[in-house]
């Protein structure tokens, strides 16, 4: 696989991923970018043992843990139009679709990391959970539980907005 | 397993596509790559074994042969250098390390060698330009075993030896802020993101003191009259002026984001506080 093959094939995947694990819009070319200077550079012992995919999403999810461990330790919190936007969400019927990438973004963020890795590479992403076991490398049972824990999770935030869009 | 919740799968639904890259996203990170991807090797397994080797023996104290061995092997190859692209952040200028060996005598390399450990040691210290742009060379400290397993794990390592690289490559660590070395080095013309996105954050929580918050919002726009988040900075200039009672000037404001960019999610907060609820 060829570098340019690659960043067209998994681009959107790095992208999205780094997006829905965190990485403010502020910094998601940086992050992109350092996705790719990582599958640049370890482009030549990919083996092929998982997928081109999960390879990605693997790295991806690790540059995110990494600019969320960032953003900690500089006691940044989210980014400023992110920070200010009205918290109240509308009747869940009547959202926009940017709204409703609003309302998903800040439920994500209230979830467990380790679950939320899991639910954005299954629900969102559609990795098999086999496949999320190798990106995120346990086992099995651990991918179903995270599953589990994070769509409980999810769920209730959910509940919570409709419950309060509908009073 | 159970299933998610109807509204809940709405929802993602309804999101589906928005967190996809746009064309010009994908491009402009593609162009940014180019600039930052200098060399066409992916790996140098001989320069990775070689900055190991820098590294232990700087362990025990003996840098001095580590330095030798660096100007004597390192011209042998061309060094994968990874910066920033223009207007991601600033870069720190490269000074190869062939420039160590130009003076060439062994007592100016000697001379030099104490100045390099001292950087090396700071670079070991705190995370550089150069890690900051392959963060992962500190990450693989702070994680866990059962993140050693990932098979992105591997690139922590490699990154750790990327970001030595180029501090071997430079020569210093952040030359930018060590005018003795690097008396040339340009200053960045605009303000990083980062640094923005930090006066920003600052001066919003300030808000409950609204001069504080202004007073830093003006230094913030003397610093970076050309900054990229000028409506973040109405939106929080325009709620201080409100809540400190100078309505008629927050309403400008407000009024000139409208304008500008009436979709803007920072609107409704300045609404809902220069207009009342």
């Amino acid at each position: 696989v060829d570098f340019d093959a690659a960043y067209q094939a998994s681009f959107d995947l790095a992208w999205r991923t780094l997006r829905r694990m965190g990485v403010p819009q502020s910094q998601i070319d940086d992050a992109s970018q350092d996705v790719f200077v990582i599958v640049h550079r370890r482009l030549g012992d990919f083996e092929g043992r998982s997928t081109l995919k999960t390879w990605v999403a693997g790295i991806a999810i690790r540059v995110a843990s990494d600019y969320r461990r960032k953003k900690r330790r500089r006691g940044m919190e989210m980014e400023i139009d992110e920070s200010i936007i009205d918290p109240r969400p509308g009747p869940l019927e009547q959202a926009s679709r940017a709204e409703a990438r609003a309302i998903v973004d800040q439920i994500l963020d209230e979830l467990d990391v380790k679950q939320r890795e899991v639910f954005v590479l299954m629900e969102l992403e559609g990795l098999s959970a086999p496949e999320v076991a190798d990106v995120l490398s346990v086992n099995l049972n651990t991918v179903y539980s995270r599953l589990r824990l994070g769509r409980r999770a999810f769920d209730a935030a959910v509940a919570r907005r409709v419950s309060k869009g509908g009073a | 397993m159970s299933e998610l919740s109807r509204e809940a799968r709405a929802l993602l639904d309804l999101s589906a596509d928005q967190h996809d890259p746009t064309a010009a996203d994908k491009a402009r990170v593609r162009e940014a790559l180019r600039a930052c991807i200098s060399a066409p090797s992916p790996r140098s397994g001989v320069s990775a074994h070689l900055t190991k080797i820098l590294v232990a023996l700087m362990s025990v104290g003996t840098l001095l042969v580590a330095g030798r061995i660096a100007v004597r092997t390192m011209p042998a190859e061309p060094p994968v250098v990874v910066e920033r692209a223009p207007g991601m952040a600033p870069v720190a200028p490269r000074e190869p390390v062939e420039r160590i060996a130009e003076g060439s005598s062994q007592s100016r390399l000697e001379e030099r060698v104490p100045v390099l450990e001292r950087k090396m040691r700071r670079a070991a210290r705190k995370p550089t330009r150069a890690m900051a742009a392959a963060p992962h060379a500190n990450a693989d400290v702070e994680e866990s075993s059962a993140a050693a397993q990932s098979p992105a794990s591997s690139m922590t390592s490699e990154l750790g030896a990327q970001a030595e690289h180029v501090v071997e490559s430079t020569g210093v660590a952040s030359p930018a802020r060590e005018g003795s070395v690097a008396p040339s080095a340009p200053r960045p013309t605009s303000c990083a993101l980062d640094d923005e996105l930090q006066s920003l954050t600052q001066a919003r929580r300030a808000l409950p003191k609204p001069a504080r918050a202004l007073a830093l919002l003006r230094a913030y726009e003397a610093r970076c009259p050309s900054g990229a988040l000028v409506l973040e900075r109405k939106a929080i200039e325009a709620i201080a002026l409100c809540t400190s009672g100078r309505l008629a000037e927050g309403r400008k404001i407000r009024a000139q984001m409208e304008e500008e960019a009436p979709n803007s999610p920072s609107l409704s907060k300045v609404r809902s506080t220069c207009d009342g609820p």
